[in-house]
């Protein structure tokens, strides 16, 4: 009685949603500025991972992009410091607003993205550190085990961030260095798998494989 | 708790389908207050359920304004107070969801319940490693012919609150002569130390008057949070009369003058009440004030001409009100303070309805109806352009009946009520930093969420004389509300159950 009770509250209460880590769905995963930190002055190029429901995921330009005052409609952006903010003081964050086509509803009004690009000491954005699936390093093209859980693992110093995102199967500790990927036969066996990293000095680093599961 | 909202104004408000706190009429929650015996207490359990004990308490609503005994709130009130226990009785009931017993014996009760498993989250999960549990008691002494003592407590916890209210009371009484004395803390987050006290006397038929009393008061409340980093002092004294001008007109009035922190406020109210050939008609008017984190306080001038009339088993009440609020808090946008948007004192609504409530108790049948209709509008500012309150529910139908059939009672009620109005989002800004999608909002509150129907049958069956089984299936599976998934890109359906069989078993000893 108790667990038909359960089951019946949780089946009706809310429709159920895309998760976070699904690439499976239109949205931005992640927008990067090269570099990410520059001088006063200095231009930088935006582009970003987009994901799209049914298809692979892009690597695509802005549509427009502006800071402050300054507007273009490349994807290139030279980014001067705010008036009121004195440039030798540090670090300064200026706050660069992109639009993006909507994924596969190109129709629709684009998708905004906030990127914060640091002035102040050049600074690249990192390199893509050692990924292993299943315990071994990843190729280019990732084959798995089908149901079962294969583990997802990279190393990144404190205070870097990690999120794993798939098209194929399900997620697990999706914004943890160490997830895991469990395919169910009900689930997509192709696909493609993405390890997005964020360090801590705004910079963006990602890969994306294609992925099989049998 | 559920039965509340047959009084028209009452909506319980929702977050993930599990009803968490009362709004009344178009005040918000923490424009109301809940009191026990007379001090302040956390609304609801988790699942809608009230914290006090039905059998052990009596409930009343006061939503078209009260008087000058109370104050702290710019809403209504929601009073619960505790039943002085004269007689053994020892009770049970067992639901799938708790199971609570009661014990009373003459000038004691004790009641206990706790909970099988705790509804959390959004969306809706039930967490069977988390419970609630609640408890509610008194105690009576006569200290002497004309003292007594009162000891009550009420208290819950689940994984949100944790509170537990003591009060003691003490009462005196000699002729004309009455005096209450009360005094109580609160233990949680924000722990309260509160008192109350109050001297009434009768005064007869002096001048001239079919009778007159006069009351003077204080009400007083001493905040402090758990890590004693913000703390405040609410100091209020009162003076009011109930005068009775003839048997069929009585007047009731006062004023109140109440002290938040560095703010002193004056709000004077008055009732008139006119028995006209059977029928009560009420016109009640006042000011009413609530503090605000480090703002002026809230400010609501409330209206209400109210009818009663009993004709045979039916009794038929009504309600005309007007509401007017000012000072409300309001975002200021790009500002935040400890994280938090930061908020200025200048929002103004209105609101302005009718209710209608009906009761019938005529042999084996009982049933009730309550209807209303209204219209809340809210402003940033004075001058700015007003939109929907949050709260505003411009129609409610709730009609109830039952009928008893030898050992066994049949019951039916059916609800409509108007979706409360929403801020649509058109869009989001997906800031990489810190991997969030903000949410861009469209016009402020300019959808609203479709109509609630709901259907609640119940039956009843006593087993033996002293036990006694219903089964209540509630149907429905309409919209609550909406939410957003991450991204923003899809709006989703806060879906009521749609169908929850609720049995229980109900026993005396």
């Amino acid at each position: 009685m108790k667990t038909a009770l359960l089951l019946l509250l949780v089946a009706g209460c809310i429709d159920p949603v895309d998760p976070a880590w699904s690439l499976n769905h239109d949205h931005v995963v992640v927008a990067r500025a090269t570099p990410p930190r520059i001088h006063a002055g200095d231009a930088t190029t935006l582009d970003a991972l987009v994901a799209h429901a049914g298809g692979p995921t892009t690597v695509e330009s802005p549509l427009s992009a502006s800071a402050g005052r300054t507007q273009v409609t490349g994807s290139i952006i030279a980014v001067n410091a705010p008036k009121d903010v004195a440039y030798d003081t540090g670090d300064t964050p200026v706050d660069v607003l992109m639009t993006f086509a909507r994924g596969t509803n190109r129709a629709l009004s684009p998708v905004q993205v906030k990127k914060t690009v640091w002035l102040g000491e050049p600074a690249d954005n990192p390199a893509m550190p050692d990924v292993t699936i299943g315990g071994a390093p990843a190729g280019d093209a990732l084959t798995v085990p089908a149901d079962q859980d294969v583990y997802l693992s990279t190393s990144v110093p404190a205070g870097w961030r990690v999120n794993w995102l798939t098209s194929a199967g399900q997620l697990f500790q999706d914004d943890e260095p160490t997830s895991y990927l469990h395919v169910l036969p009900a689930d997509a066996h192709d696909g493609e798998l993405a390890c997005v990293i964020r360090d801590a000095e705004g910079g963006v680093v990602w890969k994306v494989w294609p992925i099989h599961a049998e | 708790m559920r039965a509340l909202e047959v009084f028209p104004g009452i909506e319980l408000v929702p977050v993930a389908a599990v009803p968490n706190a009362i709004a009344i009429r178009d005040a918000a929650p923490d424009q109301n207050r809940m009191l026990f015996d007379g001090f302040e207490v956390p609304t609801l359990l988790a699942g809608g359920r009230g914290v006090f004990f039905r059998d052990q308490s009596q409930v009343w609503v006061e939503a078209d304004g009260f008087g000058v005994e109370n104050g702290r709130a710019t809403g209504g009130l929601i009073d619960i107070f505790s039943r002085p226990s004269d007689r053994y009785a020892y009770g049970y009931e067992l639901t799938p969801m708790d199971a609570s017993v009661s014990a009373n014996a003459h000038g004691a009760s004790l009641a206990v319940r706790g909970s099988f498993f705790e509804p959390t989250g959004v969306p809706l999960k039930l967490d069977t490693g988390s419970h609630d549990f609640s408890a509610q008691g008194r105690v009576d002494y006569r200290l002497s012919r004309r003292w007594s003592l009162t000891l009550s407590e009420l208290g819950a916890s689940n994984s949100n609150i944790l509170f537990l209210r003591p009060v003691v009371t003490v009462r005196y009484r000699n002729g004309a002569w009455r005096a209450v004395i009360a005094g109580s803390t609160m233990y949680a987050h924000v722990s309260t130390y509160d008192t109350r006290a109050e001297l009434r006397r009768d005064l007869g038929h002096a001048l001239g008057l079919h009778s007159l009393e006069v009351r003077i008061g204080e009400d007083s409340q001493y905040s402090e949070t758990s890590a004693s980093t913000e703390s405040h002092a609410n100091e209020a004294v009162w003076a009011a009369t109930t005068a009775a001008l003839t048997r069929d007109i009585v007047f009731i009035g006062g004023v109140r003058a109440d002290a938040f922190d560095s703010y002193l406020t004056v709000q004077p109210r008055g009732m008139l009440a006119v028995n006209a050939r059977g029928t009560i008609v009420r016109l009640a008017a006042g000011a009413y004030r609530r503090p605000t984190d480090n703002a002026t306080p809230q400010r609501a001038t409330q209206l209400a001409l109210s009818t009663e009339n009993h004709a045979g088993p039916v009794l038929i009440a009504s309600t005309a009100y007007y509401v007017d609020r000012e000072r409300l808090l309001v975002p200021i946008n790009g500002t935040t303070v400890d994280g938090e948007p930061d908020r200025r004192a200048t929002g103004v609504a209105t609101n302005v309805g009718i209710e209608v409530r009906a009761v019938l108790a005529s042999g084996p049948w009982r049933a009730r109806l309550g209807a209303s209709v209204s219209h809340a509008t809210r402003a940033d500012t004075p001058t700015a352009a007003s939109h929907a309150a949050d709260y505003d529910l411009p129609a409610h139908l709730d009609v109830m009946a039952s009928r008893a059939i030898g050992a066994w009672q049949l019951g039916a009620r059916v609800q409509l009520r108007a979706g409360l109005p929403y801020t649509p989002v058109t869009g989001s800004i997906y800031n990489v930093e810190a991997d969030r999608f903000d949410p861009i909002d469209g016009k402020v509150m300019s959808a609203r969420a479709p109509w609630r129907r709901e259907l609640d049958l119940r039956v009843d069956r006593k087993l033996l004389p002293q036990l006694r089984a219903y089964l209540d299936v509630a149907i429905d599976g309409g919209v609550l509300g909406y939410t957003y998934n991450y991204d923003y890109s899809r709006r989703l359906d806060i879906h009521a159950l749609p169908v929850l069989p609720w049995l229980g078993l109900v026993g005396t000893l």
